[in-house]
């Protein structure tokens, strides 16, 4: 889990992909100085493939710089996607943000059934949903559309999130967009990770949760993004040693259960690189 | 509109491998396909036609035709499919050839594939056997071919240290064969050691299960010879479905390899094939067909095909070398098998068979066999065919 007060993010991996040795193929991708997130969920045939279309990602804006209007995000991304191979289909996601002076617009585009949602906090109702389509990365050689919402005020919240969702909404005997409503739309973005792995736990221990997917969760708050922190970081994604070495030396040392502070990440860069989590 | 020529002109085959849980069925059909057109130097934007096949009772995937247009490149595009047992892909390599031969297509993609692991193999074959005559005593493929052996064993004092030697050749070659997903020496003495599972035949006698795929692709006369430097001219094929019933089949021979052989080198006009052929490449399931079917083809006399085993001819260097490749015992992804057996031979008169190329081919045979004992046969030219 990431802690920072305008951006919470959750990674868990499925416990059947666990148990037969499979990599988590959920990634994301946070880039708080950029102000542009993006998720990934690709099968456990290839789990590497989430990874690999969003490191590509970040080496194609790195390379050519942020892009500041939406065909150019269009254009890196559909450049990243040609790059796929047909054999490491994932889906994909991007939300990148632009403050506006009275409030954020946001770039949205979508491939595949992840989704990304927007969410009064005041209101508490999705207004902006994307639906699923069936532009996979790897089948799809681009996207054709690019979606832009224009928010006023502070009163939104932006989330992102691979289907692995559905299965905490199942959980609660809730559709995603009753959850997002209910439960991801109010309180410090920050806790929200801590309030959904709470909400496994209790499925878990009540015998609701027999097996659930790999679960991948982002939630913004656009206007409280400072972009002081020059990070990015790219988690999950995981090949099988990534995930067994998460598994065996994470949940076995200091680091379990407790948060690694930005300045700690160097001294603990072992621990993250290890397990499938890239900071640059 | 008379009779076209036509020509491979580009061959792909996937990582074979018993599983291959990397990848779905479209995937590994997708695999094949972008390496054949890399071959050929062609985008799917070049193709006229598809046809493909597997043994889709295997899977249980109806509508395999459209159900792969994801990986084949088949979308809005002519599609055939074509299934015929153990000959699939043999028969896919006929049915490209007479696409193009009839003047309706240029160019034309032939894909067999199988995914194995995800398959009952032996059930559904089973299915295919007459309920009350035939499956009492006829489990699978493997019962048949026993009998066959059992047959010739009698007739002819053939042993199963026989049947080991052509193994011992084929897992050789198999060496020389990147696609190969068995590529370990063995010795007599360990093919006669491994377990029996249905007496003559041991384990090490016969064909592994493998996921993969195959794609080739022809062209016509005009076509042929812009994309591919030294095209693989087809100048024949032949076929022969016998019997229904596996009782009637006259065991320790197989009649419709002698029937389509015989065909098919008379349209070619070859009088001695053992002299005239330079390979062959022959769908050879287990051991023993490699001595029983090429007395069949006229290649040695009856009851003399041991001898000519034993003498080395059939070994890489020797007269006429039989399956360079590796052949079905080293890799078997059904639906695609015989269409490997026909890319394979097209790699040797192409000149592109690297490490497993016999020198100087200018005539090369490649054969498919299934369901109740049927043959395919495709022969394969340097030069275009006299017709």
């Amino acid at each position: 889990m990431v802690k920072e007060q305008a951006c919470g993010a959750l990674l868990v991996t499925g416990p059947e992909k666990i148990r037969c040795g499979y990599g988590n193929g959920d990634c994301l991708l946070i880039d708080l100085k950029n102000a542009f997130f993006a998720l990934s969920d690709s099968a456990e045939r290839y789990s590497r493939a989430s990874r690999d279309i969003l490191e590509r990602l970040c080496d194609v804006v790195k390379e050519r710089g942020v892009p500041q209007q939406n065909d150019e995000w269009l254009h890196v991304v559909n450049s990243v996607f040609a790059a796929q191979k047909y054999q490491h289909k994932a889906t994909f996601s991007l939300a990148a943000i632009r403050q506006t002076g009275v409030g954020s617009s946001i770039c949205i585009i979508n491939g595949g059934d992840s989704e990304v949602a927007i969410v009064n906090k005041t209101t508490r109702r999705v207004e902006y949903r994307t639906e699923p389509n069936m532009n996979f990365a790897g089948r799809s050689k681009g996207i054709s559309g690019v979606m832009e919402v224009s928010l006023q005020g502070d009163h939104y919240r932006l989330v992102m999130a691979s289907d692995g969702l559905a299965d905490i909404a199942r959980f609660c005997g809730e559709q995603v967009t009753d959850l997002v409503e209910s439960f991801l739309s109010h309180g410090p973005v920050h806790e929200i990770p801590e309030k959904l792995r709470d909400l496994i736990i209790s499925a878990v221990s009540q015998g609701i949760a027999g097996n659930y997917d790999d679960i991948g969760v982002i939630v913004i708050d656009p206007e409280a993004l400072k972009r002081n922190t020059d990070v990015q970081l790219v988690m999950g994604g995981t090949n099988p040693s990534e995930e067994d070495a998460y598994q065996k030396d994470i949940r076995s040392s200091h680091l379990d259960g407790g948060w690694i502070s930005m300045e700690s990440l160097p001294e603990n860069a072992h621990y993250v690189a290890k397990c499938g989590i890239r900071v640059r | 509109m008379g009779k076209k020529r036509v020509a491979i002109v580009g061959t792909g085959q996937t990582f074979h491998k018993s599983h291959r849980p990397d990848v779905n069925g479209q995937e590994l059909i997708n695999e094949a396909v972008q390496r054949a057109l890399l071959d050929a130097d062609m985008t799917i934007q070049d193709i006229d036609a598809v046809v493909i096949g597997n043994m889709d009772h295997f899977e249980g995937i109806n509508y395999v035709d459209c159900w792969s247009v994801d990986g084949s490149g088949g979308v809005m595009r002519p599609i055939i499919k074509l299934t015929t047992g153990g000959t699939t892909g043999s028969t896919l390599a006929i049915g490209g050839y007479h696409m193009i031969a009839s003047g309706m297509f240029e160019k034309v993609l032939v894909i067999g594939w199988e995914k194995n692991s995800e398959s009952d193999t032996t059930g559904a074959i089973t299915t295919a056997f007459d309920p009350v005559w035939d499956r009492l005593v006829f489990a699978g493929a493997i019962s048949g071919l026993a009998a066959e052996a059992q047959s010739y064993m009698a007739k002819y004092g053939a042993t199963d240290k026989d049947g080991a030697r052509v193994s011992v050749r084929d897992r050789k070659h198999a060496c020389n064969n990147p696609h190969a997903q068995l590529r370990k020496e063995v010795t007599i003495e360990e093919v006669l050691a491994s377990p029996m599972l249905a007496d003559p035949i041991h384990l090490l006698d016969v064909c592994p299960r493998t996921d993969g795929a195959c794609a080739v692709i022809m062209a016509c006369e005009g076509v042929a010879e812009r994309i591919a430097p030294q095209p693989d001219w087809i100048w024949a094929t032949a076929n022969r479905h016998t019997y229904s019933y596996l009782n009637d089949a006259t065991y320790g021979e197989l009649d419709s390899m002698a029937d389509a052989s015989k065909e098919l080198f008379s349209k070619a006009g070859i009088k001695d094939p053992r002299k005239e052929l330079d390979v062959i490449e022959m769908y050879q399931p287990y051991s023993f067909a490699g001595i029983i079917w090429i007395e069949d083809m006229g290649i040695a006399p009856r009851g003399k095909g041991a001898e000519y085993i034993w003498s080395g001819a059939t070994d890489m260097g020797g007269e006429l070398p039989i399956n360079p490749s590796g052949g079905v015992i080293a890799c078997n992804p059904i639906g695609a098998t015989g269409l490997i057996r026909c890319a394979e031979a097209a790699l040797q008169v192409m000149g592109k068979a690297e490490e497993r190329q016999v020198p100087d081919v200018s005539l090369a045979l490649s054969t498919g066999f299934g369901g109740c004992f049927w043959t395919d046969t495709i022969l394969h030219g340097k030069n275009k065919p006299a017709f």
